[in-house]
């Protein structure tokens, strides 16, 4: 009896002090790990929000962007029809550079700028020979810090700035908005870089897109022949960008996403202010907010509820994604021009300075041109153009101090 | 096949479950010489000929070195050998090219053209081990291997054939031929255990920490421009290459060590915490130990001997100061075909002559601390020459470390210094702590803590690398 009661003691000690070592091993790993990702985040994945870049510093690439090198930026490439390879066109030639933080920009650096740009995809330049904040550096003859990076949530923008933007002494922030991916959906990243490691490990692990891996075969969709201003038109979207267009501005206007985007712009703002930088809100207008509305016949777009789940709030306004639910394609067209003007609004009501090059871009569509990429999300060089020119001008015409 | 992937695991594993199930020695022997090659093709077939060929050459001059009328002629014959295909695969165009710009200054025109060949993986150990094996025969020291299986294996062991470490073939020759016991668990567990060492150091140290040296480097190579990099961009560089070469190189050896020891061989030590050296001629007692022993007993002891005697013993410092330079430097050139490595080897050489000439030797601990702190950063300095990939670039490094431009960022770079740091001087100070009774018995308790840190580490940063669908960094000992 007691030789059991002895055992068991034993066992219940063994058993105690292996997972108090499980525990230490876990703690002692996990302390180590997050000073590596802090001090090294290029051994973080791409698109994850991190404290500095991911792409390694001081390095140089020179390559082709064709339609087909799109896909991997869409992330469900299985709504698109494969590209023929007579249609595979060449799109652009990057000549991508970074600088000794891992930054897209030349390398060695001033120690002084006068204009930092704070974005995501857009503004780094993704998949173009010459992106706008390049254009910006020729037209104007500033000094242009690019602190853009893919999947940089407005937190990450902040600490950019604050980090690496401010010892640069700028006069000027231009600070790009993307309502689909910025504001919807937006939480605050969890403060711990291990915390953020599983979403993109389980996703590309799956390989299936943001966490859709119940969806199986899927019939390609994309792209879909419209008419826009009755010429004839290939539109391949992204379904992020689509998804966000079954947001409201009422809806948008009582989320808590909203209102932590608000404070987290403002925050900026102030940041800015004190250091007696002038900020500039770039909206980043995406192929989705642009096109659907003006797609003569909705009809067409009938299919593009595949592939993604319209945003809804729950009742503490917290944003998810509902299955069941269903947004004509007449909401989603007034959706895209509703939220641009309530953001608009809003940056009217806070005295912020906001460039919306979206009606500059159906200009040049009316005209049968295109500013944005056949396949892929982002602008095209005519697309960073259009936006260069509007920021030049704005500069040029407007006393930003 | 790189040490420290998935894929070489499993072949390792693959082979010493194989192997021990065989009971003959000589059938363990011919696996080993067959697991050797299948590993060695797994780079290139083209590498795999060469060493065979290699092989069989040196082999059969090597056993006729005592049954030759003119033993000396075979010996040579053996060495030429070695030294010619060495000197073709690494060196050629490394001459080639300095004869192309040397010769024309003096009026001669020769047309001869660079190569460019592949540098065969492991050549400049295989072929030391080679110059070892007959020198050994020639000096009556060793008798030569009973059949070309054993002298193949001896040559071409997987786990030492792509960066040592170096063994005495006479050493290496009796294990072959004895009959290899099953190993203990404590054998398998300490087997082990020096392999997970040895990949942390790797994964974890050189490539997840360490390899942000790079980005100096990168630096230093970019030409003069109107503005410069930030001075702490190079600190880190200086510090973390330093860190990175022996984690690099040291962990390689772990996992070499550690699979020859799973196959009941005993290999070398290669490193002895060399950064704890408080002199040069320490560090290079603590630093790529079979090399320097290599050199010493082949090159070094010979030469000065010679010079002694040459000198009838009367510039006896005179004499040694010169070997050393020359083994120094050779010991430069053996690393790579390029003047920074002469220039490295000959920094050490002149470094060692110094500590000779003034007979450095500090006795209190503060003088040792002081001396320790001073040797860390003039090996960092040859570090800087080592790693460079020109004089220029090593002298646009050194501006940029001493210029102090942007020192306001250094912050932002010494955290990865420090980390770096703590870890290496943690793993030195845990090999220092196994000889003290009381704190090994600590550090026995907190074991099973550290394998699990270092398990959830090592697959953490590798699953990251495979999903970033980054390239395998090699080993950077793996290149010469």
């Amino acid at each position: 009896m007691q030789l059991g009661k002895a055992r068991n003691l034993i066992n219940i000690r063994l058993t105690a002090v292996a997972a108090l070592n499980v525990f230490l091993g876990v703690f002692i790993a996990a302390l180590i790990l997050e000073s590596l990702l802090r001090v090294n985040p290029t051994l973080l994945l791409r698109g994850m929000s991190a404290p500095a870049p991911i792409d390694n510093a001081i390095t140089e690439w020179v390559y082709e962007i064709h339609r087909s090198d799109a896909d991997v930026f869409l992330w469900q490439p299985q709504l698109i029809e494969s590209i023929p390879v007579s249609e595979d066109m060449l799109e652009s030639i990057v000549h991508y550079q970074t600088d000794q933080f891992g930054f897209p920009n030349q390398s060695p650096a001033p120690p002084e700028y006068d204009i930092v740009i704070l974005g995501r995809s857009f503004s780094m330049g993704a998949q173009s020979g010459n992106p706008w904040p390049e254009r910006i550096a020729e037209m104007t003859g500033l000094h242009v810090l690019n602190l853009s990076q893919t999947g940089n949530d407005i937190d990450t923008k902040l600490e950019f700035f604050t980090r690496f933007g401010i010892p640069s002494d700028p006069q000027i922030v231009i600070v790009e908005v993307l309502p689909a991916m910025d504001i919807i959906g937006f939480e605050s990243q969890p403060p711990l870089l291990i915390q953020r490691l599983p979403p993109p490990i389980i996703r590309l692990l799956t390989n299936n897109g943001w966490g859709r891996s119940d969806q199986g075969e899927v019939k390609p969709i994309y792209p879909i022949e419209a008419q826009v201003f009755g010429m004839p038109f290939q539109l391949t979207f992204f379904v992020n960008y689509v998804s966000a267009l079954s947001v409201s501005p009422e809806i948008l206007s009582v989320s808590n996403s909203w209102r932590l985007y608000q404070d987290a712009l403002t925050m900026l703002n102030d940041v800015a202010d004190r250091e007696g930088v002038c900020v500039i809100f770039l909206h980043a207008s995406t192929k989705a907010s642009t096109y659907i509305p003006l797609v003569d016949d909705p009809n067409v777009l009938n299919n593009i509820h595949i592939g993604w789940d319209a945003w809804k709030i729950d009742q503490d306004r917290n944003f998810y994604q509902d299955p069941t639910a269903r947004v004509s394609i007449e909401s989603m067209q007034r959706n895209a021009n509703e939220i641009r003007g309530f953001l608009q609004e809003f940056s009217q009501r806070n005295n912020f300075r906001w460039i919306d090059p979206t009606d500059a871009m159906i200009e040049r569509i009316r005209m049968g041109q295109d500013p944005f990429m056949a396949y892929d999300t982002h602008w095209s060089d005519l697309g960073h153009e259009i936006v260069a020119q509007l920021i030049s001008a704005y500069l040029q015409d407007n006393n930003c101090e | 096949m790189s040490l420290h992937t998935v894929e070489y695991l499993i072949f390792l594993l693959l082979v010493a479950v194989i192997y021990w199930r065989l009971k003959r020695s000589s059938d363990r022997n011919v696996l080993l010489l067959v697991a050797s090659y299948a590993f060695y093709l797994a780079f290139d077939e083209r590498f795999a000929a060469l060493l065979f060929a290699f092989s069989l050459c040196t082999f059969h001059l090597g056993n006729h070195i005592k049954t030759s009328n003119r033993p000396s002629l075979i010996y040579w014959s053996s060495v030429i050998l070695s030294l010619t295909t060495l000197g073709v695969f690494k060196y050629y165009d490394f001459f080639r090219e300095n004869l192309n710009t040397l010769l024309p200054v003096f009026g001669f025109e020769i047309e001869g053209q660079i190569w460019s060949l592949l540098l065969p993986v492991g050549i400049s150990f295989y072929t030391f081990q080679a110059i070892s094996y007959s020198s050994e025969i020639y000096r009556g020291r060793l008798k030569p291997a009973s059949s070309w299986v054993d002298y193949c294996v001896y040559l071409s062991f997987f786990p030492k054939l792509v960066a040592g470490p170096l063994v005495r073939p006479a050493n290496f020759m009796r294990q072959l031929q004895e009959c290899r016991k099953r190993l203990t668990s404590e054998q398998i567990k300490s087997a082990l255990l020096l392999l997970l060492l040895g990949l942390f150091k790797k994964i974890v140290i050189a490539d997840g920490l360490a390899s942000l040296a790079d980005v100096a480097y990168r630096a230093a190579a970019n030409p003069a421009s109107t503005h410069y990099y930030a001075s702490p961009l190079f600190i880190q560089g200086f510090y973390l290459y330093a860190i990175q070469i022996y984690a690099d190189f040291s962990g390689y050896t772990d996992i070499a060590r550690a699979s020859a020891a799973l196959l009941g061989f005993e290999l070398p030590r290669n490193f002895k915490q060399p950064y704890l050296a408080i002199t040069l001629t320490e560090f290079w007692n603590r630093w790529h130990m079979s090399l320097t022993q290599w050199f010493r007993e082949y090159i070094f002891f010979p030469l000065s001997r010679f010079l002694i005697k040459r000198t009838n013993r009367n510039h006896l410092l005179l004499s040694q100061s010169f070997a050393t330079l020359i083994t120094m430097t050779l010991i430069g050139f053996w690393h790579g075909p390029a003047w920074t490595f002469i220039a490295w080897g000959f920094w050490h050489g002149i470094g060692i002559i110094i500590e000779r000439v003034l007979k450095i030797e500090p006795h209190n601990r503060w003088g040792r601390i002081a001396m320790g702190c001073i040797t860390f950063h003039l090996t960092g300095i040859g570090w800087v020459l080592f790693r460079a990939g020109g004089f220029s670039e090593a002298i646009r490094f050194f501006g940029g470390l001493f210029r102090f431009e942007q020192m306001e960022w250094l912050c932002l770079y010494l955290p990865s210094i420090l980390i770096a740091l703590s870890l290496s001087f943690f793993i030195d100070l845990s090999s220092i702590i196994r000889s003290n009774p009381v704190l090994n018995t600590w550090a026995k308790r907190l074991r099973p803590i550290l394998i699990i840190a270092a398990l959830i580490l090592i697959s953490t940063l590798s699953l990251l690398e495979h999903l970033r669908g980054d390239l395998i960094q090699p080993f950077i000992y793996g290149q010469f």
